[in-house]
């Protein structure tokens, strides 16, 4: 089933006008990082400097609900879900499949961020600011938070028969987790208990952290914590309207 | 190998089944015969495991649906109502995607592909992409897959809407093939559908099974429908004591049609044909007869005549 979910990616025009979009967004943030860069000295590693960019969340909040748009609600609104549902499979490996499907699909969508560093990586003089760990940081920071926005989809695929309330919902939930993010600036007390939930749920702290090589527990914890909390809720779903 | 006992299906607002008991042997052609909306989907949806009855037990092949759902699943082919399919893919590429679900791989899957791409008449379209084909191939594929596993009880929900007759008579032939080897549960509102291919019938109305007969049981009673037509010469009370003579005659209704003739519609009691009685009972009156004749009763008439009393009952209710 994996293997289906990732073909329909590979092989439909939704999966490559996708990759065109990802694609194209790449290119502009890279070209914007250039410029800026350009015969100046760096005071910050590439990862993070394309991390400045705009360009990087609308990437992220762009394609997740994109790719998880399609994964319940298409089989839904087709009938092909009672059909699959009567096979002897379970929600679980259903839902594994899907999720994990995009997951990887969305894993290659950055491959040409990774091969364009690794080209870039040629013209510094120091090598501080591209090193192994600072991509391998970002790679995982990128794929978590992509992690938990196509769970946060898959959630809402799963609710409608409609790709596009599907992809609406999953991008108004996904944007408002982002806004999360600059709620701590508007309050008035910043060392009070609602700064520290505020800063523990700021999708930016936890970005940030990533793209300088930083791998941090506490990071790691609040994605797989909340990709498994979304998925549980999305396999519930299935499981009640079994 | 499918038990139903009480079956009851609630949703917010309205019953959809209600005290559902049946049942079908092995190796039997059962037919799920109702207008639309009667329940007949709801029911394959419940045996098939896709959804869970509010009350109620159901054992397909020796499984509980509710305790044992994948065991149900690896036993049953079911082709849903409208057939969904996977538009995109190819012929072979869907039923291969299929049986890797359910467990099947490598050179037995491959094999078992080409024995029901034969048997479904499908071998010249294995390659074609399934969205690009007619509605016709597309249902031969829906039962292609729901026999792929050799499954023991085949489910086709509504298999030869959308038709034409051509392909209906063919679908049907190939229905006929799988009852060789497998239980088959068809659900249809055509009735010469059931009446062909059925030995057991079931007949559902607003969630209520109104029949649940053997075809032989079934023909009996379409059989006790059984009328006569006669336009005669005679005098109204005579006439209605010469039927009440005869002893085949049921209930019959008499009418004037002007010029002495009445015209009487008489009910066989038993099935059995009434026109050489009446014919005698005529002739020894000496009564002119201007018109005999026998209406044959179909299973039409049986199914009208059963949802019309539901229709009723429930209108009481």
């Amino acid at each position: 089933m994996f293997r289906r979910e990732l073909g329909i990616f590979l092989s439909s025009l939704s999966g490559y006008v996708i990759m065109s979009m990802v694609l194209f967004l790449i290119g502009l943030s890279l070209l914007t990082v250039i410029l800026a860069y350009n015969g100046r000295a760096m005071d910050a590693p590439l990862t993070e400097a394309f991390y400045s960019t705009p360009f990087f969340w609308f990437i992220v909040l762009l394609s997740c609900p994109a790719i998880t748009m399609r994964s319940f609600a298409h089989e839904k609104a087709t009938g092909t879900y009672e059909s699959l549902m009567t096979t002897p499979v379970t929600s679980l490996q259903v839902l594994g499949s899907k999720f994990a499907a995009c997951w990887v699909f969305y894993g290659m969508l950055w491959l040409p961020l990774w091969l364009m560093m690794i080209w870039l990586g040629q013209f510094f003089s120091d090598p501080g600011y591209l090193d192994g760990g600072i991509v391998f940081g970002t790679a995982l920071g990128v794929l978590l938070v992509g992690g938990l926005f196509l769970a946060i989809g898959c959630l809402a695929s799963v609710l409608t028969q409609s790709q596009l309330i599907a992809a609406m919902m999953a991008l108004t939930l996904e944007t408002a987790l982002f806004m999360l993010s600059f709620v701590i600036h508007l309050l008035p007390d910043q060392s009070g208990w609602q700064a520290t939930l505020f800063e523990h749920l700021s999708l930016f702290n936890h970005m940030s952290d990533f793209v300088r090589g930083i791998l941090d527990g506490s990071h790691l914890a609040f994605y797989l914590c909340t990709i498994t909390f979304c998925l549980f809720l999305t396999w519930r779903w299935v499981e009640s309207r079994k | 190998m499918i038990q139903v006992e009480q079956l009851t299906k609630r949703y917010a607002g309205h019953t959809a089944l209600k005290q559902l008991t049946f049942a079908v042997d092995r190796g039997k052609v059962a037919g799920f015969l109702g207008p639309n909306g009667a329940g007949k989907s709801t029911t394959m949806r419940i045996l098939s495991t896709f959804m869970p009855a509010t009350s109620g037990r159901v054992v397909m092949a020796g499984f509980d649906v509710n305790r044992k759902p994948l065991e149900v699943r690896r036993r049953i082919g079911y082709m849903p109502e409208n057939n969904p399919l996977h538009l995109d893919m190819r012929v072979e590429e869907y039923l291969r995607f299929r049986g890797g679900l359910r467990n099947m791989g490598g050179l037995a899957l491959r094999k078992r592909i080409t024995e029901v791409l034969e048997q479904c008449d499908l071998v010249e379209v294995r390659r074609k992409i399934i969205g690009q084909m007619s509605k016709g191939y597309r249902q031969r594929v829906g039962v292609a897959d729901a026999i792929l596993h050799r499954p023991e009880v085949i489910m086709l929900d509504e298999p030869t809407i959308g038709l034409d007759p051509h392909q209906i008579r063919l679908f049907r032939k190939m229905i006929a093939s799988l009852a060789e080897n497998h239980t088959v549960l068809l659900s249809t509102h055509i009735l010469s559908e059931v009446e062909i291919l059925c030995d057991h019938i079931l007949i559902l109305q607003g969630g209520r099974l109104l029949a649940n007969d053997t075809r032989a049981d079934i023909q009996r009673r379409v059989g006790s429908l059984t009328q006569c037509l006669l336009e005669v010469q005679a005098p109204w009370e005579i006439l209605s004591e010469a039927l009440h003579g005869v002893e085949a005659v049921g209930d019959f209704e008499i009418s004037d049609q002007g010029e002495g003739f009445l015209s009487v519609r008489v009910n066989s009691k038993d099935g059995s044909d009434l026109r050489p009685l009446l014919y005698e009972t005529c002739r020894q009156k000496g009564w002119l007869l201007r018109e005999l004749t026998r209406h044959q009763p179909s299973l039409e008439d049986l199914f009208v005549q059963l949802t019309q009393l539901g229709h009723q009952g429930q209108g009481q209710r």
